[in-house]
């Protein structure tokens, strides 16, 4: 390939170790970002590649993990044996939550990185270190919440600090866990992309509620019983959209039909997620 | 029980480069990250309906031991007990192509193998959409790869594609060191996770990645005669680029960022004249 447009990206790598996932969250002005930037696997570590970007860094640095070196190993691995490396940035979580990021001296200004416990949050041809230093200080305020949140919300304040100088395109995220994916037979968490866009990252958050309704699960203990009136207000919204007959065959058919199967379980409790998706199909 | 990943796509080999590729449409958010699995030089690798995503990754590895496609997917299914829900499509790096579609996979299920390709699809209008997968991919063999698996989309979704409707679509194709800056073998990877026509919107991305990546020979221009002169003249006037057209296509095509696609006004890229056009609809 002759031509090779500089990766120009701010991104954020990071784990949260007591959940046992890793991820990478990315937003740039290049087509599709994702499908060069991020590199993940459960247990073993996270990886993102940028800059005038070298796609091997993600297999290879996923495989110098898994026989055990650490995230600064890595990277210095990776770096040492590549003669492009002035041009390269990436960054590095390791299975046990250690980081490392590298800047090469080649990337345009403004470039740089910042690493702490779990995270390495990185950018080249920034408006300036702000966008980074808010990447990093995001991530460390918002520890509660679930990881696929944590990095959305970086990338955001990230943005609002200047973000790239080149404008936006792309973004993508991807937070995986062991088995924690679909039918719970791949780890791929959340992988969602967004390839071209005017506003990236506000696309990728509306992606991911999408996912969240879907494919999130609420824990048991908060789905409310479904005692005889909400019973009653279930019968009645469901006759609304045509589907009557025995409630726990409408509710049924209509919650395979809003593609909500994964949060329906019998009629003794629902999900508030799927009862406020019903109510707002029949608002 | 996981939602079905309701899906018609084809996978498929160029005899020539090599090249391995996946076009894929579901009604199914953000299909491209679970549905097609490929490896430059080993194969192709589709996996959907009651989808088992990691028979994608296990299939490529049977491949890569040398295993034809049908013996790798019969080897999956073999371990499988759910096989009777699972609907599998493989090519590998030589063109021969296997493919599986369960007893349970929901109708119209089915799929149709070919020399370099296969194509499959479950919860369909009618097979019909297969045969459209099927047919344009071999009536297109004269152009590149990444083009053939669009053709084909589009006439899956012209036969009626899914019946339950659009969601998202994906496209990918490998090729040894031909991706970013010969440093992978990533050479197209699109993704539509969520959009009402996603079809539409993988040609238009397909356009851009052509507008940044693409090359094509000088013999492929198109000659600028009298009419299709005409038209760049208008739509360029449209953006304020008059005079003479050779001047007004050199200035369009340096802001465009499009200068090694214009050489004169005798012939200009179709990749140039398909981002004015689309530029100045």
């Amino acid at each position: 390939m002759t031509r090779r447009p500089v990766v120009a990206t701010y991104s954020i790598v990071a784990c949260d170790l007591e959940v046992g996932q890793w991820g990478v969250a990315v937003q740039s002005k290049f087509l599709a970002v994702g499908s060069v930037v991020p590199w993940a696997e459960p247990g073993t570590g996270a990886i993102a590649t940028q800059a005038y970007a070298n796609p091997r860094y993600g297999p290879q640095g996923l495989e110098l993990l898994r026989v055990g070196l650490s995230a600064q190993e890595t990277v210095e691995r990776l770096t040492e044996g590549d003669p492009g490396r002035a041009e390269r940035q990436v960054g590095v979580v390791d299975g046990a939550g250690g980081s490392a990021t590298y800047t090469g001296a080649g990337c345009m200004n403004w470039a740089g990185g910042r690493t702490g416990p779990c995270y390495a949050a990185q950018g080249n041809i920034l408006v300036s270190a702000a966008t980074v230093d808010r990447l990093a200080e995001t991530f460390e305020a918002n520890a509660r919440k679930p990881l696929a949140e944590r990095l959305l919300d970086c990338l955001d304040a990230a943005q609002a600090a200047g973000g790239d100088s080149r404008g936006q395109q792309s973004a993508s995220v991807l937070v995986v866990e062991k088995d924690a994916g679909y039918a719970s037979l791949t780890d791929i968490l959340v992988d969602l992309r967004v390839d071209d866009h005017e506003l990236p990252l506000v696309e990728l958050r509306r992606l991911y509620g999408l996912h969240e309704l879907l494919f999130g699960k609420t824990p048991r203990s908060r789905w409310l019983r479904v005692d005889d009136a909400l019973a009653a207000e279930l019968r009645d919204r469901l006759a609304r959209l045509g589907y009557t007959g025995e409630l726990a065959e409408a509710f049924g058919r209509w919650s395979g039909t809003a593609n909500l199967e994964e949060r329906v379980e019998g009629i003794e409790a629902i999900d508030p997620v799927v009862l406020e998706q019903l109510r707002e199909e029949t608002a | 029980m996981a939602e079905p990943i309701a899906t018609y796509s084809i996978v498929a080999c160029d005899p020539i480069s090599g090249a391995l590729g996946i076009g894929v449409q579901s009604r199914f958010l953000a299909v491209g990250a679970l549905v097609p699995h490929a490896e430059a030089g080993v194969g192709a690798v589709v996996t959907q309906s009651f989808a088992h995503p990691r028979h994608g990754a296990a299939a490529l590895g049977l491949l890569r031991e040398g295993l034809a496609p049908g013996e790798a997917l019969d080897r999956l299914l073999d371990g499988d007990p759910s096989g009777d829900v699972r609907q599998l499509g493989a090519v590998d790096a030589l063109g021969r192509s296997a493919a599986f579609t369960g007893e349970a996979c929901v109708a119209a299920a089915a799929h149709r193998t070919g020399e370099g390709y296969t194509a499959q699809g479950n919860m369909l209008a009618s097979t019909e959409v297969v045969n459209a997968l099927a047919e344009t991919f071999e009536a297109t063999a004269a152009k590149p790869l990444a083009e053939r698996l669009l053709h084909a989309l589009d006439a899956a979704e012209a036969a009626g594609g899914d019946f339950r409707g659009q969601q998202a679509a994906a496209l990918l194709v490998v090729e040894a060191e031909a991706g970013y800056a010969g440093l992978s073998d990533v050479v197209v990877d699109l993704r539509v996770d969520d959009h009402e026509r996603p079809l539409a919107e993988l040609r238009r991305l397909y356009g851009l990645h052509e507008a940044y990546y693409g090359v094509h020979p000088r013999e492929q221009w198109l000659p600028l005669h009298d009419g299709l002169a005409e038209e760049v003249r208008d739509r360029l006037g449209r953006f304020g680029y008059d005079g003479g057209l050779e001047q007004a296509l050199d200035r369009w095509a340096r802001e465009a960022r499009l200068a090694e696609r214009v050489d004169g006004a005798d012939a200009i890229d179709p990749v140039a004249l398909l981002v004015l056009r689309s530029a100045s609809r």
